[in-house]
């Protein structure tokens, strides 16, 4: 089947959803507490900015113009590929966002690649030793690392590891050798949650009559378990995923901030405390565009690798 | 059973890999520590180096742009890009630059380089513009420049000295670079010890200016990173990824107690501190007993002692007794604040507050989250104020200044809010303060004073040249506004702080704000 109608009609989705994004970012803003250029300038470090030098700044900024001008302004501006320029910085946001976003994806993918490897290690061994001790010892760390924030873990970490032990720095350059703590962080919760899911998926696929035939013809079980058991757990296993990455694309906010990460969740913090909202509208816009395209290509993937996925959509 | 133990015995040999992996990762930021440089971790992002931007006083903290003058420890203004200044007639004044000055381009600082700059800051810097508003500056000697005034204005000295509104550069070089960031860090247009070699989001760089006009600074590097965790600033010094850090959380003294390498530092006195707006638009402060009780019925000594313990100063009155003309006419008196309350109709209830006409003395306290400290100073008020028949209702708003901004326009639920605006400028002036909060068409005005004494004594203080006069008019403000009226209140004052690694463990922090002079080097 031609996937090509289905990815157009998925774009004018995200489209909707991304207009959606920007009025509704537009209308909250009166209802945010704290004059912009006020915040912007205490961001700066001037906590007590003179009336005047306000005044300059929300002139500058076009505050003083109606909301609705404001936001239509600014859309017409997007929608030729300029979104503005930041409020703090006095940057083009595109410029910040670029300069953020190779330190937030090399930070998901490291994420990524964890959580995946660790999920799929946890299921495996647990679905192996199936109310064996390692089976048990893996659903107690699970039900752990699910439970335990991942910003007290960065903390935990930043004390006992970094400062205790010297491995590892307190200041990211957002470098790969800086990459595994706060990528541990991330991946600990979500290789728990993935790794819960993709076990129930496999204990239901070792029950199935595929895996008892094959048992029949005399497959080891390590064989039933990855060659017919596993791609029979995947398609939510992988959807899962598909989430995972959109809302890792968007950034971290709690951990970048922990862990002094420059990617684009600390851009963020900084952009919401100083109502910087050019950067907040273009961070909000990237992220929705990351979910929306994660999802897409999860479900591409599921229906790639299950073939009653095709037949259902066809 | 067997595949357990073999599955066990994998498990233990990964563990073991782990560990001795870890362990061989080498500790990077002790390699920088023995080299002459200063590695600053600061909150607050640097964005461009263009000195007309809002928010340009990193320019002179980081010693990269100098002043006509400059405050001293002492808060007593010297020249410093001037080798003297005078005062023609009350709107005139003759700056005579320093000769053997030189931008960091290796051009002299000549009387009309130095007017260029001030008038360029005059033109494009509302900063500049809201203290000097239509002055004019010109060359009148190849090295003497006119500076002229609107109106008689005895706070030119203060301006001169302000990081804001005249920091030092060479226009045609800033200029020149459009507003491109690295030719402006190419273009060494600044006067300062130090001279930017890189700007990104995440850190500044600078070198040693060798031919600095008071000799040869003592550092070969300094490195600005901005850090907005509190927390992670703190410990990037104790894991000595960084010297000092800006504005740590007065917790850190306690988290660092005992800790061999890092250090809580604090200036050995305080400039400045919080204030206690009052609420004068809702009763019961708009009785004037009412808000001397509540002066009186706090613990100074507590507060500074024992809640802001070791940054804390005794709040002896308006202003810390490092300003020439402080009054110190503030003190705890539970006692005395009992009698005021009775005096006025406030009577003693049993266990809960005060009663008048049926109605309870009770007030709503603003503070805000960004200040962690002043909820700490809040609770310890509350508690102080409930032994005298006082109920304090705490709310934290996000926005401290809109709250109470709604108020100057319509009766709001506030009676008193907790701030920081500061007590005078960088450049050591109390005037544009005073008059924003406390003149009765102050754009401040939060509190709603209404005084014809003080707008007289405000207008009287901005004209008036002699010291001597100045600190008379000043006196009488604080008598009316701490002693005979109650406008505000002074919870403690806060010494200047920042943690610092083991080599800078003799760093002295700047009330002022310059973190770093031509002099700072770390310890021997």
């Amino acid at each position: 089947m031609n996937p090509v109608p289905r990815i157009l009609a998925r774009m004018i989705e995200m489209s909707v959803t991304l207009l959606g994004a920007s009025v509704l970012i537009w209308a909250l803003l009166p209802l945010a507490p704290g004059d912009p250029a006020l915040r912007t300038l205490q961001a700066m470090g001037n906590d007590s900015p003179r009336a005047a030098e306000v005044k300059a700044l929300r002139e500058q900024f076009g505050l003083d113009r109606p909301l609705p001008l404001q936001y239509l302004a600014w859309l017409g501006r997007a929608l030729r590929g300029d979104l503005s320029h930041s409020w703090q910085s006095g940057k083009p946001v595109g410029a910040e966002l670029a300069r953020r976003l190779p330190a937030t994806a090399l930070l998901a993918v490291v994420t990524l690649f964890l959580s995946i490897a660790l999920s799929i290690a946890a299921a495996l061994i647990s679905a192996a030793f199936y109310r064996r001790w390692p089976d048990r010892v893996l659903r107690a760390f699970t039900q752990l690392a699910a439970s335990l924030p991942g910003f007290l873990l960065g903390l935990l970490l930043l004390q006992f590891v970094v400062l205790r032990f010297g491995i590892g720095r307190i200041v990211s350059a957002g470098s790969i050798e800086d990459v595994w703590l706060p990528a541990l962080c991330l991946s600990a919760g979500r290789a728990a949650e993935w790794g819960q899911l993709l076990r129930a998926g496999l204990l239901d696929a070792l029950q199935a009559r595929y895996s008892l035939v094959a048992a029949a013809r005399g497959a080891t079980p390590w064989r039933i378990l990855l060659r017919y058991a596993l791609p029979n757990a995947m398609p939510p296993f992988l959807a899962a995923i598909g989430r995972g990455i959109g809302l890792l694309l968007g950034g971290v906010a709690v951990i970048e901030a922990v862990f002094s990460w420059p990617g684009l969740g600390s851009l963020a913090v900084s952009a919401i405390a100083a109502r910087d909202l050019p950067v907040i509208q273009g961070y909000v816009i990237l992220a929705t565009l990351s979910y929306v395209a994660a999802g897409l290509l999860a479900d591409l993937a599921s229906e790639m690798l299950d073939p009653r996925l095709r037949a259902r959509e066809a | 059973m067997n595949r357990d133990r073999s599955f066990a015995g994998l498990l233990a040999w990964a563990v073991c890999l782990v560990f001795l992996c870890a362990c061989g990762t080498r500790k990077e930021g002790a390699a920088n520590s023995a080299d002459a440089a200063l590695r600053v971790v600061t909150p607050f992002r640097i964005p461009s180096l263009e000195p007309a931007r809002p928010a340009s006083y990193f320019l002179v903290e980081f010693a990269i742009a100098e002043l006509p003058l400059m405050l001293d420890a002492k808060g007593e203004l010297r020249p410093h890009l001037l080798e003297s200044y005078e005062r023609i007639d009350e709107r005139n004044w003759r700056l005579r630059a320093r000769a053997n000055v030189r931008f960091q381009n290796g051009k002299p600082l000549t009387a009309a380089a130095m007017a260029a700059a001030m008038s360029r800051q005059l033109r494009e810097s509302a900063s500049t513009r809201a203290v000097l508003p239509g002055a004019t500056v010109r060359a009148i000697t190849d090295r003497d420049v006119m500076l002229t005034t609107t109106r008689p204005d005895a706070t030119v000295p203060a301006a001169l000295a302000d990081e804001q509104v005249f920091p030092i550069y060479d226009v045609e070089a800033v200029e020149a670079a459009q507003g491109d960031p690295a030719r402006l860090i190419a273009s060494g247009c600044f006067t300062g010890p130090y001279r930017p070699t890189s700007l990104d989001e995440r850190e500044l760089r600078m070198s040693r200016f060798e031919q600095y006009w008071q000799g040869r600074p003592p550092l070969d590097a300094v490195s600005i990173r901005f850090i907005g965790d509190p927390q992670a600033r703190v410990l990037a010094v104790q894991n000595d990824e960084a010297d000092l850090a800006l504005y740590p959380p007065s917790e850190a003294q306690r988290m660092l107690a005992g800790a061999a390498n890092a250090y809580f530092v604090t200036s050995p006195r305080s400039h400045g501190g919080p204030r206690i707006i009052l609420n004068l638009r809702n009763a019961p402060f708009d009785e004037v007993a009412v808000r001397q009780a509540f002066r009186a019925g706090l613990d100074y000594e507590s507060l500074a002692r024992d809640v802001m313990e070791g940054v804390g100063e005794i709040a002896t009155g308006f202003y810390p007794s490092i300003y020439p003309w402080a009054v110190p006419n503030q003190k705890g008196d539970p006692a005395a604040a009992a009698r005021l309350l009775e005096a006025a109709g406030w009577l003693a209830s049993g266990e809960g507050p005060r009663m008048k006409n049926g109605k309870p003395l009770e007030l709503v306290f603003l503070t805000y989250p960004q200040q962690p400290d002043w909820a700490k100073i809040a609770t310890a008020m509350q508690a102080q104020l409930a032994a005298i028949g006082v109920r304090v209702r705490i709310r934290q708003v996000d926005d401290i200044n809109s709250a109470m901004r709604a108020a100057m326009n319509a009766d709001a639920a506030w009676h008193a809010a907790i701030n920081s605006p500061g007590l005078v400028t960088t450049g050591g002036a109390p005037d544009p303060f005073l008059r924003e909060h406390l003149h009765s068409g102050g754009e401040r005005n939060f509190g709603g004073v209404r005084d014809a004494e003080l707008d007289w004594l405000l207008d009287e203080l901005g004209a008036a040249f002699a010291s001597g006069r100045r600190t008379e008019i000043l006196r009488r403000i604080q008598q009316i506004v701490i002693e005979e009226k109650a406008y505000e209140v002074r919870p403690v004052f806060l010494r200047a702080r920042v943690v610092a690694g083991a080599r800078w463990r003799g760093y002295q922090p700047s009330p002022q704000l310059h973190h770093l002079t031509w002099e700072t080097k770390a310890e021997k």
